[in-house]
């Protein structure tokens, strides 16, 4: 866990170092692709607590969720119901929650807590 | 226990091998696993990292901010700021006219300011605080019989007065409304002074109406004239000088002031 909010600490260095802004149009899509990407993570952590991980799954979902979070908004956009973005952000939203819960319970569990 | 022949010694040996290897085998991939699962794990969340980042600096972006609202907000904000830029507009009127007005105040308060030096100017140069300058007359009489009385003096200044001179100057003695001509044992005297018997006179004027006013026929100069001895000429000038009267203390009397004018 500690290698984990490591990496996390050098992204978020990484991007203050590189100075990128997303460019305004891309907003909305990046927004619901970095919480299908957080969701994704989340489930790897509570894969690897379970010990069902497989790497390739993971790699898998990690792209095939960000895309297609980012997909449903542009359909959203061409369709003409920009708040399709929404379905997204719920959908998401409940999983990352979900498997926060469930990672918690993992890692007190381990840890005897519970 | 009957004692194992060799061959059975060496499978059991070669199985004992067998399952090590399967088991330092099994180890192995166990690690390698963890490892594949470490840094699949660690790369996507360098990656949520950056682009949270990206994300945020993409936000703090006011204009971006903008972009990325609805239609419907960006129509509240159209109408908020055309709601601001009516009141900035108006209020731009307001202050625009005020700084008219006051333009306007100050202009005119600056051409009241500069008639007033004006008037002031021309009321001091007729009391003689100012020496003038300006076209004029010379008016040299010359008296050696010493005939000629502090009164002909006066009315040649009257004369001289009446025919619209401005300023007028008895030798170096600037006539103002407080000079006095006297006949004395020595002479006649202009404010205390002895003028002598050759006496200048310059008034500043109209030269032409000055030199007609003392030439009229029966006037001031063919009055003086027909004394014994004396002559008088009268020069015009384009530019002659008069000088300021001496200063004189005004004490005893107290200005009545009429602020209702």
């Amino acid at each position: 866990m500690f290698v984990l909010i490591l990496a996390l600490a050098v992204g978020v260095l990484a991007g203050l170092l590189l100075r990128i802004g997303v460019p305004a149009p891309l907003i909305t899509y990046l927004g619901v692709a970095i919480l299908a990407a957080l969701d994704s993570c989340l489930g790897g952590v509570r894969a690897a607590l379970e010990r069902t991980f497989s790497d390739r799954v993971f790699v898998f979902g990690f792209i095939s969720n960000t895309l297609m979070a980012a997909f449903i908004v542009f359909v959203g956009e061409r369709i003409g119901v920009r708040e399709l973005y929404l379905a997204a952000v719920v959908a998401f939203g409940v999983r990352l929650f979900n498997n926060l819960g469930i990672v918690r319970r993992l890692m007190f569990q381990r840890r005897g807590w519970e | 226990m009957p004692e194992s022949t060799p061959k059975e010694r060496i499978t059991r040996l070669k199985d004992g091998s067998m399952r090590v290897l399967r088991e330092s085998e099994q180890a192995v991939e166990h690690q390698f696993h963890e490892a594949r699962l470490l840094a699949s794990l660690a790369f996507a969340f360098v990656l949520v990292g950056f682009l949270l980042v990206a994300q945020w600096r993409g936000t703090s972006n006011a204009s971006a901010a903008l972009e990325s609202r609805t239609d419907q907000e960006l129509a509240a904000v159209i109408q908020e700021l055309a709601v601001g830029n009516e009141s900035l507009r108006s209020e731009a009127l307001r202050l625009e006219m005020s700084l008219a007005r006051a333009e306007l105040d100050e202009s005119g308060r600056a051409d009241l300011l500069d008639k007033a030096k004006e008037e002031l100017r021309g009321v001091r140069t007729i009391a003689g605080l100012e020496a003038a300058s300006g076209p004029g007359v010379i008016v040299r009489l010359e008296d050696p019989e010493r005939v000629l009385l502090a009164q002909d003096i006066v009315a040649l200044v009257n004369e001289l007065h009446s025919a619209g001179a401005e300023a007028v100057a008895i030798g170096p003695i600037r006539i103002d409304a407080r000079s006095g001509v006297t006949d004395s044992p020595g002479g006649i005297r202009v404010d205390g002074s002895v003028i002598g018997r050759s006496i200048e006179i310059a008034a500043i004027g109209g030269s032409s109406d000055l030199e007609q006013a003392l030439a009229l026929p029966g006037g001031i100069r063919a009055t003086l004239t027909a004394y014994p001895g004396v002559t008088m000429t009268v020069l015009s000038h384009l530019e002659l000088e008069v000088p300021v009267a001496a200063p004189r203390p005004y004490t005893l009397g107290v200005p009545i002031h009429d602020d209702q004018q």
